[in-house]
């Protein structure tokens, strides 16, 4: 059942169908707030905090666009309150987590994957915000151009533009730290 | 680079990874990469990097997590739709009725502080009465100015003119009402309910702990009277306590700036009672918001504080139009109802039981409070209090 007739059925009382959206689009969303965030604790009462606000205002939805870019939307907002309400530093300046280790294999190479995805997120986290933003999207999220257009309010032709100089810029901080990634 | 081609080769790499090329650029930019081995270098460290970019990796919060998280959003939507709603139902303002009206204050508080409600205390033709020498005897002139002043905000607040409930003429209470007098009524309930007394007042809010939601919810409606009392003092006091208390226990400076305003007008000397109000219905707001983001179960204690507090002002003047609209409006089936949500003891449960019950027995025109109803309402508002600050 695709995610309109599932709202659309929440809204006449179908509380499965909250649950099947919430299901659906949790990890994803999850992912996504974490890599804005940076911590679990937060991650977790954000992404429970944009699925209350969707579902509270789900009359509201029009149907225009996607429940994935309405939902989005709302996700970045609420991000963005998040930081503005807990009077946070700037995206840019927030400390990135170091990931755990696993426990088993060949701990070497682990440790440079693990540090190669440290600069990765760095990198990331040091980019414009508009470029920053389209480029999670892009590649988290695995959104199309049209889709990151909606949910930044922008055109399809500016949501590119943002995708290329975000990845031109990654290039140019990886090869500064002298970082050439090896091919998968 | 090995040719002047090179450069826009690589400005296209990108779009050629992500197949946004033409059929025939792409041929010709995969033609120059077999050729080119700067390009092919530039090439495979692009991929390797979006490559690598996709897959980075975030810790799994864990299959429990997964499994709680769409419960507790469909649990988080029922309660806020449930509480919008009864918000909606209670609270229902007259169109032809200028009062400000926010759907999510979800207390009684607004009753006393409505701007267009209060009397005009210079109008007062009443004593400020002496609680600590003649406590009776200033409750009982009290309890009369009280009966009139909510008789008055209830019929603005809940009856139109043509619901058929009289409609009060305001100029028949405005000489007799001083809400200098409802600021002592609040303070007498105060110290009905803190043991220990007057002494015990001081610090009330370190005493009670200010991490309890409870406690804010009751001394913020206390302090809404003081401030329509105008009595700056004992307002200012509870306001730095409340202040000093929240910001130990990290609620944000976002939530905190509309305390933080309402002490700064009340340290000016041409502050007005009806803007600091303003501001703390602001802060009344604010804070609710906070809880329900950080502690969502603290939220019902702190609803409960305000109308506890609110309850007990009115059983306190004896008011029981007041005390009847206050237990049968649908705020205590709400209160029941919240409180079964949370595990509250048996205790709380039997003392609304008891608040329900003499309520809907109080004769309809009956206005003020019998002795014995008085006295079992304030027991009952005791015990709740007791159990829950």
């Amino acid at each position: 059942m695709d995610d309109k007739q599932l709202l659309s059925d929440y809204l006449e009382g179908d509380e499965s169908a909250l649950t099947q959206l919430v299901e659906r689009y949790q990890k994803e969303l999850y992912g996504f707030v974490f890599r804005q965030v940076g911590n679990h604790a937060d991650a977790a009462d954000l992404t429970q905090k944009v699925f209350v606000n969707v579902f509270l205002k789900a009359e509201q939805f029009n149907g225009d666009s996607s429940f994935k870019t309405w939902l989005y939307q709302i996700a970045i907002n609420q991000c963005k309150n998040h930081f503005r309400s807990k009077d946070r530093q700037r995206l840019e300046d927030v400390e990135v987590q170091s990931l755990p280790l696993v426990a088993e294999g060949n701990f070497e190479l682990e440790l440079e994957t693990a540090e190669q995805q440290r600069l990765l997120r760095q990198a990331v986290d040091r980019l414009p915000s508009k470029q920053r933003m389209t480029v999670r999207l892009r590649l988290y999220q695995e959104c199309t151009f049209v889709e990151i257009a909606e949910i930044m309010a922008a055109s399809v032709g500016t949501a590119k533009a943002h995708y290329h100089q975000a990845v031109t810029s990654l290039r140019k901080m990886l090869k500064k730290e002298r970082y050439e990634l090896p091919e998968l | 680079m090995n040719s002047p081609n090179c450069e826009q080769i690589q400005a296209e790499l990108l779009d050629y990874l992500e197949e946004e090329l033409s059929a025939e650029d792409c041929i010709r930019v995969a033609d120059h990469l077999a050729e080119c081995h700067n390009c092919k270098k530039e090439y495979k460290g692009l991929r390797a990097m979006l490559n690598k970019a996709k897959n980075l990796t975030i810790e799994d919060p864990g299959e429990e997590f997964w499994q709680q998280l769409p419960l507790k959003v469909l649990a988080q939507v029922k309660q806020e739709r449930q509480a919008t709603s009864l918000n909606d139902a209670n609270y229902h303002v007259p169109e032809n009725n200028n009062l400000e009206y926010s759907p999510t204050r979800n207390n009684i508080v607004d009753l006393f502080s409505t701007p267009q409600s209060l009397p005009n205390s210079s109008a007062a033709k009443l004593a400020r009465p002496n609680y600590h020498s003649d406590f009776s005897v200033h409750r009982l002139t009290a309890a009369l100015a009280i009966a009139a002043t909510l008789l008055l905000v209830f019929n603005v607040m809940l009856f139109s003119p043509k619901s058929g409930y009289v409609w009060f003429d305001q100029q028949q209470f405005q000489a007799r009402i001083d809400s200098n007098n409802l600021a002592a009524v609040a303070q007498t309930v105060a110290l009905d309910f803190v043991p220990g007394g007057e002494s015990a007042r001081m610090g009330f809010i370190e005493q009670q702990r200010a991490d309890k939601a409870f406690t804010v919810g009751w001394s913020l409606a206390e302090t809404f009277v003081y401030t329509l009392g105008d009595r700056k003092q004992q307002a200012l006091e509870q306001l730095y306590d409340l202040q000093q208390h929240l910001q130990n226990q990290s609620v944000s400076a976002v939530t905190l700036s509309s305390l933080r305003k309402t002490i700064e007008l009340q340290q000016s000397a041409d502050a007005k009672p009806q803007q600091a109000a303003e501001l703390l219905h602001h802060f009344q707001h604010d804070y609710e918001n906070f809880l329900a983001h950080t502690a969502p179960q603290q939220v019902e204690l702190y609803r409960a504080g305000i109308w506890v507090f609110n309850a007990s002002l009115a059983v306190a003047a004896k008011d029981a139009t007041a005390v009847e609209r206050l237990v049968k409006a649908t705020q205590l089936e709400y209160l029941q109802q919240a409180f079964l949500r949370i595990n509250a003891p048996a205790g709380v449960h039997n003392s609304l039981q008891k608040i329900a019950a003499i309520a809907t027995r109080l004769p309809g025109r009956q206005s003020t409070l019998s002795e014995a109803d008085y006295h079992s309402l304030q027991d009952a508002l005791l015990n709740l209090y007791s159990m829950l600050a």
